[in-house]
């Protein structure tokens, strides 16, 4: 039996299993065009797919899911290979005198790219139409066929050989008269002398699509088709920042002249496609001409019912078709319970179960501070207030204990009204990835027992992919691989929590292998990703879990570091290292999800229109949290890694990751206490 | 070689076929003319134990290298011209760039490609069949030979020979690694433009499995399929192989589908494992291809560009070429690819 979690590119499978999620619907609604970032394995992909109107008509779960279709959608993947090609096919077709001439040259390129690809989204939403007419999902004439097609013909696409009999024209012949077209075209680009062969013939941007779509429109009725209105087009394009920065601008250029009822829906990887800048001059794309949708910074608890949904749809599918009447809950997406399979554990139901369990040796020391966190709580809260820090738990409040203790005694006086208790709570609430690590630590666990539901969701870092990855762990070991498919629905149906130390086991796998799977790779950039994630990981967890001072309560929850990018560029210049290969590095860690870009604030940054920015600043992937033993949650403090440092750790190499770690924990660790110290001195002296 | 007694198997509009030979007379090659690459590898000579060249011109590439006058490299020159004088052949040297530049010299042999099929062309003045020594010849120029044969029609049938090398002080992948400088396209086997809906990268390893990491960055594929030459014999490269394969398997979770053991030297073994993937594949898929493995995969990755439209041939530009000694095995292989839609190669009898 294959790990149902197993091949975590949806496109592994033979029948890959899409979600027509929530953010799907919405898209397919949008009235304006969407650009959806993501960094990898975010889920771009299926949702671009489960719009798609061929795929959805293709697959019945997903037909079953969508209902009728509102919309058209044509779905294309671009390739690194298309923006070479056309800037090729462009040297060509520009004529000597003006080829460095920039202000002449852009709009020409921009005609050639907009006529290409128009021809190539027509030549795609011809066939599509075509083939679901032969399956039966539309239902126009033959004669229809043929008075589109003509019309098409004669209206847009003359420049096509005109067809040899009229009588039995269609649009299949149309597409096959296109596809020639471009063939033929991008031959004589690559093969002939002069330009002037080509046969190429150039067309208003944004006009071949525009009319295209008013002519087709009438033919999309069929029995899945919702008919009260004229549906949308959604051209779906995945892959977008293949295009070089200034196809980008092409592209953006012709989202925003075609109108109408044609809806682009453009795909990318966060920060590696710009957004806002077209080749009209003063024209811009701003939120009124289209939404951006940040895959990343979804909300986790939306996150959290993708991945419930998505391991549903995967188990239900995994079974064998006459197995699933077995099922306790028939139906794809609720099928299982990811809740109550991984279980709801706060902190200190985790701590609990590892006190109850073993003979550790802090645990009298964290029960003591538990109960007298419970006392401070109970003598000093109102019995109303007291509801929100759930005392009457079966786990004793470690977390609360141990953030209590940490907290100064002006902080730590009695809440006197409801807004006070749930500062007080929220504070605490902060605190407990840190309260975490520290009673781990306390308790001297070898493996920090990351599991249940919401710490697993939370390593995930909104990465479906990597759910996926430590999901496949847990599976693996719970259903021998070798065992019959109804162990399977056992699986499936149990509302039993998983054995806690499986849960320990796989995350602290899935975390090693993650970090292995960046090891494996000895391609020349990958060595410096290896040592930047190690030392990275060392730091923030040494950074979260010790202390120089007492005062360090505010900042448990480090580990977002500054990166002062432009100073580095500088020092990497005066070693004579490749100047590009800083940039490299970091951002190829960030698209394979190695480290993540944050915002000051510790969101997700998408829209880095500035590609010479400043500095970054970055933090590592959750899922290494178990390997390195930082917390799960957060990080929201920022530390400054000065340039020199980073350099060293990246190029010049005289140190281990590891002592790297070390001595630059060392100098953020003891900076700050200098300088207050000796301001803190200054500012005596001038009072007295 | 009798035309009874060949077998073709077709791929596209090209027909293709191989044998391989060990010892014994030396078997009459008649060509329009001969492309041979100047290396520094002993093999590169083995080519006169196996065949008796009848052909117009020998065409030697020669490529500049870092230092001049590598006395292995004059050595192999010396015997090309004792070859050219006893079969009583004409020997053409042409002065390139270093192999890296290919662009330039692609565009050289181009034209010098043009002015010989005027000269030496058999048919209606084109290239009839043009034989290529390719043990040495960088793989970027074999696919590209392909490319202008069966993409641009301009030869109507390719004889590849190729020798097999030992290997036997090659320990790791280093042995095999000549670096990367960057990925391109071979020229003319772009595929259909670039436009899909799904990607998939289709991979031959050798000795180096390394070398394709960085295309799964560029191509960022949804999936990835491997084919590995095996041959028995030197155990010291299937072991690298295994744990060059285990990695790449462990890495991006590929499935047993996925990887296919294939005959090292076998262009047929190699032809067929590539349809299969084909096969498997979306009618709208757009299929990135790379080798590194034996010469005989970047044969057969062209001939797939060129019979399929579905297929993007990537090349490897490496950051400099190591000088390795590899001596010939005796074993030849000698790679036949016709032209289908060319009536000089349906003429009965002809081959």
């Amino acid at each position: 039996m294959e790990n149902p979690f197993g091949p975590n590119r949806i496109e592994y499978e033979s029948r890959p299993i899409l979600w027509f999620s929530q953010k799907s619907a919405l898209i397919s609604a949008a009235a304006k065009p969407v650009f959806v970032a993501g960094t990898r394995g975010s889920g771009k992909t299926s949702i671009l797919r489960s719009l798609s109107t061929v795929h959805i008509l293709e697959d019945k779960s997903l037909s079953d899911q969508v209902g009728k279709l509102a919309w058209y959608g044509v779905f294309f993947q671009l390739n690194e290979t298309f923006s070479p090609l056309i800037d090729n096919a462009v040297l060509n077709l520009i004529p000597e005198r003006i080829r460095f001439d920039t202000a002449a040259v852009i709009p020409r390129q921009f005609v050639i790219f907009s006529h290409y690809l128009e021809l190539k989204i027509v030549e795609r939403l011809l066939e599509s139409i075509g083939q679901l007419r032969r399956d039966g999902h539309l239902k126009y004439r033959a004669s229809e066929d043929r008075d589109v097609a003509l019309a098409l013909h004669r209206e847009v696409l003359h420049f096509i050989p005109q067809p040899a009999r009229l009588d039995f024209f269609s649009i299949d012949e149309l597409r096959g008269g296109i596809t020639r077209y471009v063939d033929e075209c991008f031959n004589a680009f690559f093969f002939a002398a002069d330009a002037g062969a080509t046969g190429f013939r150039a067309t208003d941007p944004g006009a071949i699509i525009n009319k295209v779509a008013t002519a087709i429109t009438p033919l999309l009725n069929g029995p899945s088709f919702a008919g009260d209105r004229a549906p949308f087009f959604k051209i779906l394009i995945d892959d977008c920042e293949a295009l070089t920065p200034l196809q980008q601008q092409f592209l953006n250029t012709l989202v925003r002249k075609t109108r109408g009822n044609v809806k682009w829906v453009l795909a990318y990887i966060g920060g590696l496609y710009d957004t806002i800048r077209t080749i009209i001059p003063g024209q811009s794309l701003s939120n009124a001409d289209r939404d951006v949708e940040n895959l990343d910074s979804v909300d986790p608890r939306e996150f959290a019912t993708l991945c419930e949904n998505v391991s549903s749809l995967r188990l239900y599918y995994a079974l064998p078709d006459h197995l699933r009447s077995d099922l306790e809950r028939n139906d794809a997406l609720s099928a299982f319970s990811l809740k109550n399979r991984l279980g709801r554990l706060s902190v200190n139901d985790i701590i609990e179960r590892v006190i109850i369990s073993g003979h550790s040796e802090g645990r009298e020391e964290l029960v003591a501070l538990a109960d007298a966190a419970r006392e401070f709580l109970s003598v000093n809260l109102r019995t109303a207030d007291q509801q929100q820090f759930l005392l009457d738990r079966k786990a004793r409040p470690y977390a609360e204990g141990l953030a209590l203790a940490l907290m100064n005694p002006e902080i730590k006086r009695r809440p006197m009204s409801k807004a006070d208790a749930s500062n007080l709570k929220r504070s605490i609430a902060r605190k407990q990835g840190w309260a975490f690590l520290k009673a781990c630590q306390m308790l001297r666990l070898h493996d920090y027992p990351y599991v249940g539901h919401q710490i697993i969701t939370s390593l995930s870092d909104v990465c479906i992919r990597d759910f996926l990855d430590i999901m496949g762990e847990i599976f693996r070991r719970s259903v021998p691989s070798s065992s019959d498919p109804r162990k399977l629905v056992e699986f499936i149906n149990s509302d039993l929590q998983i054995h806690l130390e499986q849960q320990r086991q796989a995350v602290n796998a899935a975390s090693q292998r993650k970090l292995d799977g960046l090891q494996a790779l000895s391609h020349p950039y990958e060595e410096e990703s290896v040592r930047m994630v190690r030392a990275l990981g060392y730091l923030t967890a040494r950074l979260q879990t010790e202390f120089a001072e007492e005062n360090a309560l505010g900042t448990t929850e480090r580990g977002i570091f500054r990166v002062d990018l432009k100073e580095m560029r500088s020092l990497v210049n005066r070693l004579e290292q490749p100047s590009g290969k800083l940039d490299e590095v970091l951002r190829r860690a960030e698209r394979d999800g190695f480290i993540r870009e944050v915002s000051a604030a510790g969101n997700f940054e998408v829209d880095r229109a500035d590609p010479a920015s400043k500095e970054m600043m970055i933090r590592l992937h959750r899922r290494f949290a178990p390997y390195f033993g930082f917390s799960y949650r957060g990080p929201y403090e920022i530390n400054t890694i000065p340039a020199a440092r980073m350099v060293d750790l990246l190029f010049t190499r005289h140190r281990l990751p590891e002592d790297w770690a070390d001595s630059v924990f060392k100098e953020l660790v003891a900076r700050p206490a200098l300088k207050t110290e000796f301001q803190h001195s200054l500012f005596e002296s001038d009072l007295e | 070689m009798t035309a009874s007694t060949v077998e073709y198997r077709v791929f596209g509009h090209l027909a293709v076929t191989e044998k391989a030979r060990d010892a014994g007379t030396c078997e009459t090659m008649e060509a329009d003319i001969a492309i041979v690459a100047l290396g520094w590898e002993t093999r590169f000579a083995a080519f006169e134990n196996h065949l008796d060249l009848k052909v117009g011109k020998i065409v030697v590439l020669d490529f500049a290298l870092k230092e001049a006058n590598v006395p292995a490299v004059e050595e192999n020159r010396r015997k090309l011209i004792a070859m050219g004088t006893r079969w009583g052949v004409e020997v053409t040297v042409i002065t390139l760039e270093p192999s890296i530049e290919y662009q330039k010299n692609i565009n050289l042999l181009d034209h010098l490609l043009t002015q010989m099929a005027a000269s030496c062309g058999s048919y209606e003045g084109s290239l009839r069949k043009v034989f290529v020594e390719c043990s040495t010849m960088p793989r970027i120029y074999i696919q590209w030979l392909i490319a202008v044969a069966f993409k641009k029609m301009s030869i109507q049938s390719l004889e590849f020979g190729y020798a097999e090398g030992i290997y036997g002080n090659a320990i790791g992948k280093e042995d095999f690694s000549s670096g990367l400088d960057r990925y391109v396209t071979v020229p003319h086997l772009q595929g259909s433009g670039g436009m899909g809906e799904e990607k998939v990268l289709l991979v031959g390893i050798g000795g180096d499995a390394d070398v394709f990491y960085g295309l799964i960055d560029i191509v960022s594929p949804e999936r990835i399929s491997l084919l590995v030459p095996r041959s028995d014999k030197n155990a010291h490269i299937d072991a690298l192989l295994d744990q060059q394969v285990a990695k790449v398997r462990e890495t991006h979770r590929l499935e047993d589908g996925e990887v296919r053991d294939i005959q090292a030297f076998g262009l047929m073994a190699h032809l067929d494992a590539f349809e299969t993937y084909l096969d498997g594949f979306g009618s709208r898929a757009v299929v990135n291809v790379f080798v590194s493995g034996p010469k005989v995969q970047a044969i057969a990755a062209a001939v797939l560009a060129c019979s399929d439209s579905r297929v993007h041939l990537k090349a490897r530009i490496p950051t400099s070429y190591a000088h390795r000694e590899v001596s010939a095995n005796g074993r030849y292989h000698i790679y036949r690819l016709i032209d289908l839609t060319s009536p000089a190669c349906s003429l009965p009898g002809t081959f």
